[in-house]
């Protein structure tokens, strides 16, 4: 072995080799794609999203394969994460962050009247003292704590928007 | 072999892994490029199967958090789907992939997510500037309680939650065979082992205290609310029908008689279907569809016989539903498997055509029939399909792309270039200047055959032109989470009519379904809420 690595031409090739499998397993386990479409936002409502765990600010929920066959993302597994511009938040202590990352554990709009890639973003069940534990297209009574900011107006005031992401 | 060709050969095998490696990143490039066409969701292809118990991942998980930062801790963890699961996994209590959240006394505000695919840390990402809610002031010393408390192990949590519930079963859609999930149950904090699968073929979790096994809860997901709101009046002010406290799936007019319609809905694993005689304020039951049929209708169409009757048309994943008289239903052959998702019927003064887009699967396409024996494949698009405001011809739409609209009659189909994607349309398509679209990019508003001002700038889910709108202009939108919206000079304008329909119906506040009876009376949906209840 000695003898051959001596071979200059063997070095290279053997480099060459142990490089280009380096780099075909690197393009194996990262892997990731683009999609785009609208992005609503939601709070309060149920404690438990459609998959059975606690919804909390960073899940998202998308379509379901039962309801909306004809959308890829509909097939993306529990707990699959997207990756997204920065989307601003505020925890309950009432402190502004923002998040690019956001996990599927909760599923929506049954009609599919979103389109394909629709994204409902979870912005917390966080509401001031006193104020109703309500907020529009979501279950009620709604499911909420009292907190130093109100989660549906974030929700509400997030709106809409038309976003590009990565995911599976 | 001789010295002298080893290097020869040892740079030709270089050279094939290269040209390998340079094919797959040419795929990858092209799948990155086509961005919306990839499907399939991908865990890291790991190496043999080593599913693990709920105790034997948090160990994991736990030692992981260590490296990250010293006494950090994981204060969450579930269990997920990998790829190659079967729909049978997780009844011994062992997962392949699990998911969770770890949190540090040293870093309180850092959230770092973890997951473990085969006993191996997979992925990680770190969310700074924010606290986990963990449902209590602090979630590490929630932690540390529940450190303390794991005498029981997801195997036995699946013992006991089936000998509690037995009705309870895996699986077999998005979050397949029995999931598991740790934490801290609110207000106590007590740590709980939920295990989730299903009840009557909706998600259901039965919960257990993780100290003690007795049960906390059991609860299922089914459609809580919702129905139809009518308007006597164009569409200005909305009641309440007597159809409601549940989940409709769809509404469709009766093309023959005017104030008449019909709705399906989904109720107790059945599809029910609904009519009303009076503009639709009453609605009696009008029969149901076989169990065969499944409990999910994706649309309703009313096709006009040559007889001179209605044919009511079910689209579900079983099969394009048919009866004459609401009461009995089979199912029509000649389409090919795959979900019935959108139906249209357009007709002309002594002939019909029914449309199906079938949107998943094989055979995914648009299919067409005049006489629903023969269909003819019109397209391998998937497209969405709007009727015009006297049910003469169809915009069959691509939400995705601009490359494949078409305009069909009865006995015609011509493409339409330059539309842009569209969700939906409302209107005169033989003429854009009075044909109202809906983009999936930027709003509702007039075609006009140019580069549309965005007019009504809220999430629709459902459009409907009257049916005298040649000479009303008169469109209805109906809003997502956003009211309901009327325009009387085609989509130019608009005006919100109703801001909350759970005001007038309870629901979702979704309202994916609007049609007019006639050119005064018009029905509308509020969705179903999905809410979890004790079974």
């Amino acid at each position: 072995m000695e003898r051959l690595l001596r071979v200059k031409w063997l070095r290279w090739s053997l480099f060459a080799i142990a490089a280009t499998l380096v780099g075909t397993v690197s393009f194996a386990t990262v892997y990731a794609a683009t999609y785009s479409g609208w992005f609503t936002g939601y709070a309060m409502g149920n404690r438990l999203g459609y998959s059975g765990v606690e919804v909390q600010q960073g899940h998202f929920a998308n379509h379901l394969p039962a309801y909306c066959p004809g959308d890829p993302a509909a097939y993306w597994a529990w707990g699959t994460r997207i990756s997204t511009p920065w989307i601003g938040m505020i925890s309950g202590e009432g402190w502004p962050y923002a998040r690019n990352t956001f996990r599927l554990y909760d599923a929506g709009d049954t009609s599919c009247s979103q389109g394909n890639y629709w994204v409902d973003i979870y912005f917390g069940r966080y509401r001031y003292p006193g104020q109703s534990c309500y907020c529009p297209g979501v279950p009620s009574p709604g499911y909420c704590y009292n907190a130093n900011t109100n989660s549906c107006d974030q929700a509400t005031t997030f709106g809409r928007s038309w976003k590009t992401y990565s995911g599976p | 072999m001789r010295n002298k060709h080893i290097p020869l050969v040892m740079t030709m095998i270089a050279l094939i892994v290269f040209l390998a490696m340079a094919g797959r990143a040419f795929a990858l490039a092209q799948r990155k490029a086509d961005g919306n066409q990839a499907r399939e969701p991908r865990l890291p292809q790991a190496q043999k199967a080593r599913p693990v118990t709920l105790l034997q991942a948090w160990e994991m998980l736990n030692a992981h958090a260590q490296k990250w930062q010293s006494g950090a801790k994981a204060v969450w963890l579930v269990s997920v789907d990998h790829p190659d699961d079967p729909p049978s996994v997780g009844q011994d209590g062992r997962r392949r992939a699990w998911q969770a959240v770890t949190l540090s006394d040293k870093m309180p505000n850092t959230e770092l997510w973890v997951t473990l695919v085969d006993g191996l840390i997979a992925e990680e990402s770190k969310v700074e500037g924010s606290a986990f809610d963990g449902n209590t002031p602090s979630a590490v010393s929630e932690a540390a309680s529940l450190q303390g408390h794991l005498p029981m192990d997801s195997p036995q949590a699946l013992k006991h939650a089936l000998a509690a519930k037995p009705e309870l079963g895996p699986d077999n859609g998005r979050g397949r065979g029995f999931h598991f999930t740790l934490e801290s149950s609110p207000p106590s904090g007590a740590p709980v082992i939920t295990v989730r699968g299903v009840y009557n073929d909706m998600p259901a979790i039965v919960s257990l205290d993780a100290a003690t096994s007795t049960l906390v809860a059991a609860r299922s997901l089914g459609f809580g609310s919702g129905g139809i709101l009518y308007s006597y009046d164009l569409g200005k002010t909305w009641h309440a029908s007597n159809l409601t406290g549940r989940m409709v799936n769809a509404i469709i007019a009766d093309p023959l008689a005017e104030n008449q319609a019909y709705a399906v809905t989904t109720e107790d694993e059945r599809i029910v279907v609904y009519q009303t005689q009076d503009g639709g304020r009453n609605w009696a039951f009008g029969g149901s569809l076989p169990e065969a049929a499944g409990d999910w209708p994706f649309d309703l169409e009313a096709a006009i016989e040559p007889s001179g009757s209605v044919r009511l048309l079910v689209g579900t994943a079983s099969g394009l539903w048919s009866s004459t008289n609401g009461r009995d239903w089979s199912v029509l052959a000649g389409l090919p498997d795959g979900p019935k998702q959108w139906l249209a019927a357009i007709h002309a003064p002594t002939s019909r055509r029914v449309l199906v887009s079938i949107t998943a699967g094989a055979n995914r396409g648009l299919y067409a029939s005049t006489n629903l024996v023969d269909w003819t494949e019109l397209t391998k698009d998937v497209l969405r399909l709007s009727k015009s405001f006297d049910r003469r011809t169809v915009l069959a739409t691509n939400e995705q792309s601009a490359s494949s609209a078409l305009l069909l009659s009865v006995d015609d189909e011509i493409k339409t270039e330059e539309i842009g994607p569209v969700l939906r349309a409302a209107g005169d398509f033989t003429d854009p200047n009075s044909t109202v679209l809906q983009s999936p990019l930027s709003g509702t508003a007039p075609w006009r055959g140019q580069m549309p001002v965005w007019t009504l700038d809220v999430p629709v889910a459902s459009l409907a032109a009257a049916p005298d709108f040649p000479a009303s202009h008169l469109v209805v939108a109906g809003g997502f989470r956003s009211g309901i919206y009327r325009s009387n000079d085609a989509g130019q304008t608009w005006e919100q009519v109703l801001v909350d329909p759970s005001s007038v119906v309870q629901g979702s506040g979704e309202v994916f379904d609007v049609a007019f009876l006639s050119s005064d009376t018009l029905i509308a949906v509020n969705g179903g809420e999905l809410i979890w209840r004790d079974f």
